[in-house]
């Protein structure tokens, strides 16, 4: 299940699950380890610089 | 009486020593807490003393007596529930879990383990009997050989090659080999994993093996038994360090990539090599004509 997604361009991403917006690619990753490590879950990343954080 | 009484000690003797090696036999299935180890001696005693107690009966004849000696024996079936239950429970609560089917495959082996014990009593008890103590004995050392030969069963090495194997990415793509493992998305963690990660390749003999190591369930029993010898990274905030075994779906070979506690690529291979063979992954399509057709007609291409 996707829990939420981190990513540095808003219109490439939609859908049900929270979206964090990071200002660069850096801010994005931090924010991706963040949100993993809070909610037991692994971050995967895709290639337009946006993460997605999900519980296995 | 006291012939009988003879028999009926040394069949229990030997019923009960059974259990008590094929509980040391096997560290996977042996119960790690001596409260399990208690009980399950003591159930192989009582399984002793049923298999021992029929040998008199028959031979009285008291048919009442046996009878009620098969209902009790039937109760032993109540033991792979028993065994099924705690496993479950305490895979709950596992960071490496074993399995269903790894738990599976212990229940069912503790309840045969019990019927082996049972036997054993009788057989023994049965040439006590019949032959006086000598003859006992001799009875004794063959069940054991045959039960420590015989129910032991194969394991991983016995039908795949474990070749130490490369970790790499592609991207954030981990790869074992050419084997597609996860996808990490975090660099810290994927430096980490190229550092201290390890990695192998389970290449089958043959389609047998093949259909064997492609089950889920096996799969996970080889990351579990890999993880409980070696130690893992892993924590309950870092999946990525969990083991995973996963398959090249073109040839069926597998790549199993771990975080080890000690980095040690030998004890890695010889860990892998002794995953027992679940019985429920147990499969041989090359007994049957199509999977032997199969076979020849890929082995032509």
């Amino acid at each position: 299940m996707i829990l939420a997604v981190v990513t540095r361009d808003p219109s490439a991403v939609t859908g049900g699950a929270p979206i964090f917006i990071g200002r660069d690619e850096k801010q994005c990753e931090s924010m991706a380890r963040s949100l993993s490590r809070i909610m037991d879950a692994m971050a995967h990343y895709l290639d337009n610089d946006t993460y997605i954080i999900v519980s296995h | 009486m006291d012939n009988y009484l003879v028999a009926f000690i040394a069949g229990t003797l030997a019923g009960t020593l059974s259990r008590i090696l094929l509980l040391r036999m096997d560290y996977r299935q042996y119960p790690g807490y001596p409260h399990g180890m208690i009980s399950h001696i003591s159930l192989g005693f009582i399984a002793s003393a049923i298999g021992a107690v029929s040998v008199p009966a028959i031979m009285k004849p008291d048919f009442a007596a046996v009878t009620f000696l098969a209902l009790a024996a039937t109760q032993f079936r109540e033991i792979r529930g028993i065994e099924r239950t705690t496993l479950d429970n305490l895979d709950k609560t596992e960071l490496v879990r074993r399995g269903n089917d790894y738990i599976e495959g212990i229940a069912r082996t503790f309840e045969a383990r019990n019927y082996m014990v049972m036997f054993t009593a009788l057989f023994v008890t049965a040439a006590c009997y019949l032959t006086g103590l000598p003859g006992a004995v001799v009875m004794m050392a063959l069940l054991i050989i045959f039960v420590k030969s015989f129910m032991s069963g194969q394991n991983i090495g016995d039908i795949c090659e474990i070749l130490p194997a490369r970790i790499h990415f592609d991207k954030s793509l981990l790869k074992v080999d050419e084997i597609d493992i996860m996808n990490v998305g975090l660099q810290d963690m994927r430096d980490k994993i190229l550092n201290e990660g390890l990695a192998v390749k389970i290449v089958p003999r043959d389609f047998n093996a093949l259909a064997v190591i492609n089950d889920m369930g096996q799969r996970t029993a080889i990351a579990h038994t890999a993880a409980a010898l070696l130690g893992s990274k892993k924590d309950i905030d870092t999946p990525e360090f969990t083991p995973l075994a996963r398959k090249n779906v073109d040839n069926g070979e597998v790549g199993l990539y771990i975080l080890p506690v000690i980095k040690d690529m030998e004890a890695l291979l010889l860990a892998v090599k002794r995953t027992p063979v679940l019985e429920s992954a147990r499969s041989k399509p090359l007994s049957t004509g199509a999977g032997r057709m199969a076979v020849r007609k890929n082995e032509r291409q």
